[in-house]
Order: C-alpha cells, then sequence, then structure tokens
C-alpha cells in the first residue's frame, strides 16, 4: 500500500504528541502525588473518595464533640467530689454536735463552721464553666442554679445531649434538682442548703434532738452522700464511655485514611516505572521521526 | 506524418506531465490537495498508402486521484471526532469544576454540619453560632458560584456558536461560489481537480463545525444539506444560519436559526462542533443545573423545616426557640430557591434557634433554656438523613448522596466523552490513512516518476534533433 509523504509525518507528529500528553498525565501524578486528578480518571474512586471524606469529617466532629462533652462531664465530676467532701465534713461536724457532751458555745461554734460549709457547698451547685453557664441549672444554664438566700431552685431538669459517635449521644450535665433538692426522711422536699441551714440554726440556737434536727439530719445527709456519689460515679462511666466513643472513631479514621490513600495516592514505584517507559517511548518517536524523514529519493537527484 | 509533429507531441506529452509532477510536489503539504495524474494516450495515426503510421503522443485528460466513499467517510469521522472533542473539553470543565475541593459542595456541607454540632456543643456561644451563620453563607455562596461558573460556561457556548455560525456560513458562500466555478469549468470538457479538492476541503471544514449532507449534481454542482435537511447550499446559491434567542431558559441563550425567516433549527443539529456544543448544553449543563437546584431546595428545605419548627409537639413541631427567646423562624432564604438565588434569611447569630421549648418526653411546654441544644442536634443530625432530597416519588438521598450522584453523572460522561473521543480519533486517522493512500502524494513517488519523464523529454528531444538533421541532408543534397 502507498502512504502519502504528508501521511507519514502528520502520523510521527500525532504519536509524538499521543506519547507527550501521557508523559505529562503521569509527570503531574508523580507531582501531586495523586492517583486521581479529576473526577473523570475514576469516577467510581472520586465518589467513594467524596463518601469517605465526608464520613472522616464526621468522625474528627464526633471527636471534638467528644472533647467538650469531657471536659463539661469531668468539670461536673470533680464538682461533685468536692461536694461529697463537704458533705461527709458536714456529717462529722454534725455527729459532733449532736453529741450531748457539747455546751450551747461549743454547738454556736460547730454551727458557724457548718454555716461555711454550707456556703461553700451552695457556691459548688452554682459552678459556672468557662462560658460562664451554670452547670447545674438543666436548660437554664444563665440562671443561678440555687437562690443563696432562699435555697430554692431555679432551674429545670433539661440535660444537654451531645453526639459523640453515630448512634450515641450523652447527657453532659445533671439538672440541680436531681442532685441537690431531695426528699428528707420526714418527707419533705426541699434542697440539702435548706436542710443544712435549719440544722445550722437549730444547733447554734441550741434546740436539737428534735426531728428533723437530730439524728435524722444525719440520715439525710446520708441520703444526699448516697444521691452524689452515685451522680459521681455516672460521670465517671460516662468518661469511660466518651472514651470508648473515642477510641471507635479514632479507629474509623484510621481505617478511612487507609481506605482514602488506597483511593486517592499514587503507587509511586508503579508511576516512576510508566515514567520511564513513557519517556524511553517519546525519545524512540523523536529518533525515528528524524532518521525517516531524512530518507527521501530526492537526496539522490 | 511528420517526424518533427510526433517530436513535438513527445515534448509537450512529457512536459505536461513534468508539470502535473511538479504541481503534486509543489502541493505536498497542501490541505486537502489529491494527487494528479496525467492520462496520456496515442494520436489518431495516419492511413498512408496501405499502412496506419502513428502520429505521436497526446495528454487525453489530468485526473485527480480520488475515493468519494472514502472522502465521505472522512467527512463523517470528522464530524463525530469534533462533536466527542468539544463535548469532551466542556464537559471536563464541568468536570473539574465539581472536583476542585475548594469549591466543592460536599466540603461545604460538611462544614456547614459541622458547625451545627458546635452549636449543639455550646449552644449559648455566640462564637459558634456565628460560625454557624457564616458557614450557612459560605454553603449559599458555593452553591451561587456552582450556578454561576455554570452559566459562563453556557455563555461561552453563546460565543462557540456565534463564531461557529459565522463559519458556516462564509464556508457556505465559499462552496457555493466554487459550485459556480465548478459548473462553468466543467462547461469547457475538463475537471477543474484543483477547484474539486478545495470545494471537498471546505465540506470537510463544514462537517468539523456541524453535520451535513453533500449531495453530487449531474452540473457537477454539490448541494449541501444541514439538520434536517433544510438545504444550506443549493447550487450557487446559499442560505444563512443565524443565531436566535431562546428566552425559554433562565438566563436567556442562544440557538440557531435558518435563513431569512429564522427558523429554530437548534433541536435538529448534530455533529461537528456545533452540535456537540449542544448537546453538551442539553446534558451536562443543564442537567447539573436541575441537580444543583434540586440540592440546593432539599438543603433550604430541610434546614428550614427544622429551624423554623416552632409548632407544638401535638402539631408534628419541636418548638424551636431562638436565644432571645423567640420561636425559630427560617434560616434560608426560603422564597423560590435555586442554587443560584440561596440565600440566608437570618443574619444575628442569637436568631439560631438551638433550643426547643417542649419537652420532648411530655411534650409539655419546658422554658426555653438557652441550654437547650436539641434543635441544634436535630440540625446537626440532617446531615446523615437519608431522606431529605426526594429524588422522585418514593426516592430519596441524603445531601451528600446527591451531590455525589451528581460528581458521578459528570464523572461518568466526561470518561465516556474521553473515550469515546479517541476512537473517533483513531477511526478518524485511519480513514484519512486510507483516503491518503488513495490521493495523498508521495515524494519518492513523484521523484521516480520525474526522472521517468525527463528521460522521456531528453528522448523527445532527440526526435527533433533527428528530424533537423534530416531536413539538413536533404536540404545539402538539393
Amino acid at each position: 500500500m502507498r502512504i502519502s509523504t504528508s501521511y507519514i509525518q502528520q502520523q510521527s507528529v500525532d504519536t509524538m504528541l499521543r506519547q507527550q500528553k501521557q508523559l505529562a498525565d503521569t509527570q503531574l501524578q508523580v507531582s501531586t502525588g495523586q492517583r486521581v486528578l479529576s473526577p473523570s480518571d475514576d469516577p467510581i474512586a472520586a465518589v467513594k473518595v467524596l463518601g469517605l471524606e465526608r464520613e472522616k469529617n464526621i468522625n474528627q466532629q464526633y471527636l471534638a464533640n467528644a472533647d467538650v462533652a469531657e471536659a463539661k462531664v469531668s468539670k461536673a465530676e470533680t464538682t461533685l467530689s468536692s461536694a461529697i467532701d463537704i458533705i461527709q465534713r458536714i456529717r462529722e461536724l454534725a455527729i459532733q454536735g449532736l453529741n450531748d457532751s457539747n455546751d450551747a458555745s461549743a454547738r454556736a461554734g460547730i454551727a458557724e463552721e457548718v454555716r461555711e460549709l454550707n456556703k461553700s457547698l451552695l457556691s459548688l451547685a452554682n459552678t459556672t464553666d468557662s462560658n460562664g453557664e451554670y452547670l447545674f441549672s438543666g436548660y437554664q444554664s444563665f440562671t443561678q442554679a440555687f437562690d443563696p438566700t432562699t435555697f430554692a431552685y431555679n432551674g429545670d431538669s433539661g440535660q444537654r445531649n451531645l453526639r459523640v459517635g453515630s448512634d450515641y449521644t450523652v447527657a453532659v450535665n445533671e439538672p440541680g434538682d436531681d442532685l441537690f433538692v431531695q426528699t428528707n426522711a420526714d418527707t419533705s422536699v426541699q434542697s440539702i442548703f435548706q436542710t443544712i441551714d435549719e440544722f445550722a440554726t437549730a444547733l447554734s440556737n441550741n434546740t436539737i434532738g428534735t426531728a428533723p434536727n437530730n439524728g435524722e439530719f444525719l440520715d439525710n445527709m446520708n441520703t444526699s452522700l448516697d444521691t452524689l456519689t452515685s451522680a459521681r460515679a455516672r460521670m465517671g462511666s460516662k468518661m469511660n464511655a466518651i472514651d470508648q466513643q473515642r477510641s471507635i472513631n479514632n479507629d474509623g479514621l484510621t481505617s478511612l485514611d487507609t481506605s482514602l490513600t488506597k483511593l486517592k495516592d499514587l503507587d509511586y514505584a508503579e508511576a516512576i516505572s510508566r515514567l520511564n517507559a513513557q519517556t524511553t517511548g517519546l525519545q524512540a518517536a523523536q529518533q525515528a521521526y528524524v532518521k525517516v524523514q531524512g530518507l527521501s529519493l530526492f537526496n539522490f537527484l | 506524418m511528420s517526424l518533427l509533429g510526433i517530436g513535438t507531441s513527445a515534448l509537450l506529452t512529457s512536459q505536461g506531465n513534468l508539470a502535473t509532477i511538479s504541481h503534486n510536489i509543489s502541493n505536498v503539504n497542501t490541505e486537502g490537495y489529491t494527487r494528479q495524474r496525467v492520462e496520456q494516450g496515442t494520436r489518431t495515426p495516419d492511413f498512408f498508402g496501405d499502412q496506419y503510421f502513428g502520429t505521436g503522443v497526446q495528454i487525453s485528460s489530468v485526473d485527480r486521484i480520488y475515493d468519494n466513499f472514502l472522502a465521505s467517510q472522512v467527512r463523517t469521522y470528522t464530524s463525530q471526532e469534533a462533536q466527542q472533542n468539544i463535548f469532551m473539553s466542556y464537559s471536563q470543565q464541568v468536570d473539574d469544576l465539581l472536583g476542585a475541593s475548594d469549591l466543592s459542595i460536599s466540603s461545604g456541607l460538611s462544614e456547614f454540619f459541622n458547625s451545627a454540632n458546635e452549636v449543639a456543643d455550646d449552644p449559648t456561644s455566640i462564637s459558634a453560632r456565628q460560625v454557624m451563620l457564616t458557614q450557612g453563607s459560605l454553603l449559599a455562596n458555593r452553591f451561587n458560584t456552582m450556578d454561576t461558573r455554570l452559566i459562563q460556561l453556557d455563555a461561552q457556548i453563546d460565543y462557540d456558536l456565534t463564531v461557529s455560525v459565522d463559519e458556516i456560513n462564509n464556508t457556505a458562500v465559499g462552496i457555493a461560489d466554487l459550485n459556480q466555478a465548478i459548473t462553468e469549468a466543467r462547461g469547457e470538457g475538463a475537471e477543474p481537480n484543483d477547484l474539486l479538492d478545495q470545494r471537498d476541503r471546505l465540506i470537510t471544514e463544514l462537517s468539523s463545525l456541524v453535520s451535513v449532507t453533500a449531495i453530487e449534481q449531474s452540473n457537477g454542482s454539490v448541494n449541501i444539506l444541514v439538520g434536517n435537511g433544510q438545504a444550506l447550499v443549493a447550487g450557487i446559491s446559499s442560505q444563512k444560519l443565524s443565531t436566535i434567542t431562546d428566552n425559554s431558559t433562565s438566563p436567556p441563550r442562544l440557538g440557531v436559526g435558518y435563513g431569512n425567516n429564522q427558523i429554530d433549527i437548534t433541536a435538529e443539529l448534530t455533529g461537528g462542533k456545533v452540535g456537540g456544543a449542544l448537546e453538551f448544553r442539553r446534558n451536562t449543563v443543564d442537567d447539573t443545573r436541575a441537580e444543583l437546584n434540586l440540592l440546593a431546595q432539599s438543603v433550604v428545605e430541610g434546614v428550614n423545616a427544622v429551624h423554623n419548627n416552632a409548632s407544638s409537639i401535638a402539631d408534628g413541631g419541636q418548638g424551636s426557640v431562638d436565644l432571645n427567646g423567640n420561636d425559630g423562624t427560617d434560616f434560608f432564604n426560603p422564597a423560590n430557591i435555586t442554587a443560584a438565588t440561596i440565600s440566608m434569611a437570618i443574619s444575628d447569630p442569637r436568631e439560631i434557634a438551638a433550643s426547643s421549648k417542649f419537652d420532648a418526653a411530655t411534650g409539655t411546654v419546658n422554658i426555653s433554656g438557652a441550654g437547650n441544644n436539641e434543635n441544634a442536634l436535630a440540625l446537626a443530625n440532617l446531615e446523615q438523613d437519608k431522606t431529605l432530597v426526594q429524588v422522585a416519588p418514593g426516592v430519596t438521598r441524603s445531601l451528600s448522596e446527591q451531590y455525589g450522584v451528581l460528581v458521578s453523572d459528570v464523572a461518568t460522561r466526561t470518561r465516556q466523552a474521553e473515550v469515546s473521543q479517541e476512537t473517533q480519533l483513531a477511526l478518524l486517522q485511519q480513514t484519512k490513512q486510507r483516503f491518503d493512500a488513495v490521493g495523498g502524494v508521495n515524494l519518492d513517488e513523484e521523484a521516480a516518476q520525474l526522472i521517468k519523464f525527463q528521460q522521456s523529454y531528453q528522448a523527445a528531444s532527440q526526435i527533433i534533433v533527428v528530424s533537423n538533421t534530416i531536413f539538413q541532408s536533404l536540404i545539402n543534397a538539393v
């Protein structure tokens, strides 16, 4: 078959152009380290990457949520621990004050200490976090949980839930009325600050011995200790749960990263050897072109 | 019977051959040129005495070596390759647009819902709320930008159409002019090879702009039909195409009209640059914009439905309420939502309805505490909601799934266009090679021919010399 001269020329140029394009693509892959440069390079992988990156993003957000949740829960836990210590001290003082060996002035002294401790306890119940939100006032986070003079609870029973895992939300606060308002032995419902304050008043007036300011007060303190201790235990188990979710999310991130790497990242060994093969191919095409173009019968006329 | 006459005929014939070979050589790089060959034959013999004596050689015709079938195949593939090529280059732009991470709706959605999560973490924090507002307007912005880019592509297609229609008109005029020249030349009794080549080249050029049908007439002219059989060239006259405005789309765009009445033939045009651009516009631009609009609508409706959900639990609401204690309103502008128009409805971070005033358990009014994050949590959960995008009755997707479908649609189409452009290009090159194998100039072949006719010319010169010598001896004898 005859071939036209311009076709020989055109064909060689076309071949070189095609090889140059392939070489440029490979070069771009190598210099970016990416296998898929635009979605059309591998539509299926591109969409998978979108999905995986979203998953990754959500996981990272869960981790961020977990940090917030942990900070809040841990703050509540330490606050409750301090509250438990104070109530235990008040209980010890109460035992001492109820002891018949004390006279009125000694009881007045003890009462003074109980009052001070009650103030500290109240301020713990009115603790705020770094945003100035009250820890124990439910959803009324800008309202002081307990009134310092009437000891009334001003919050509500709202519990803020944070999402720390795909199917897991954790309540980061406990409403103050669950923690510090209780039904006393005499079936009256009031905040423990009130109960303690009444006891301190009885103590300083030396009018103890009748319910509820007798041994019943100790029972009431025991009830409160039970409530707070189990709340603290709940906080502890929440921290554990948050930790568990965190490690689930971290594991998820690792496996997502692995999948993303497989989909997105370039196999350098393969790419470099491809680059070499393509370079050699282009050089060969160029040399062949120069050789073939030199051939002409006109050279001999 | 004259020796001089025979010698002269040989000289003239060799000259004609040499001229044709030189013409071939000089046009080796002329686009659309097909090689020419001299057909030569013996002259009518003289009857002298009782014998026929040869009277030399003559040129019967100068033909071009041309394969009509391959030529029409080249046109077909030129048209298809040009169509795929323009479709591909446009489609790649959309593909890159959707793949660019700084423009991607996908990361816009992620960032927006992350900010909703941050508000759920800290419903009273003004800065978290401000971030959510910013992310909301950035998300809207990404939609706007994406749509603007697609509209820009549409405008680019308008420009392409304008230029192509001009080129088509010029080419049509050229073909009509050549038709006239060719019919006149054929009246003289010979084929005007170079004019035929020029006309064929113009028809191929026309094919790269739009798919056409060429019908040869008995007088040598060619009629060109476009679209649905509209005559672009009929004999020596040509009709004009023009761009017309199509107001049925927003924003309006150009179509193609035929003739003086500008009959809309946009839908009938296929092949070539025009066909490719129109196909891209119909498929990719329109579809992608429609899918983006659907996504924008789903975002707005989904987010608003939670954000302005102020009715009571009994009525299916959840009593959304903002940081000021007011009922939640629309987060995004709810009126006539498209990707181009999506925008924020609120601008004050305190207006984000992060709280719910109803107790989820009892359904009774719960005093709306600032620390309540129930509505923000519900907003953040929309990210995973698989029912947010209503694709068809009973078929729903999550927001990110919808975006994934959009990206994969365009990516697959682009990939397809890349593959079929390569296929069409290979077919075109093969067919061109076969066409060139018949009609293309080969310099080595022409060099050999040059030598051949140089020799015959030299030999013919000797006939003249001999006839002169004979004549001289006759004169001397006298």
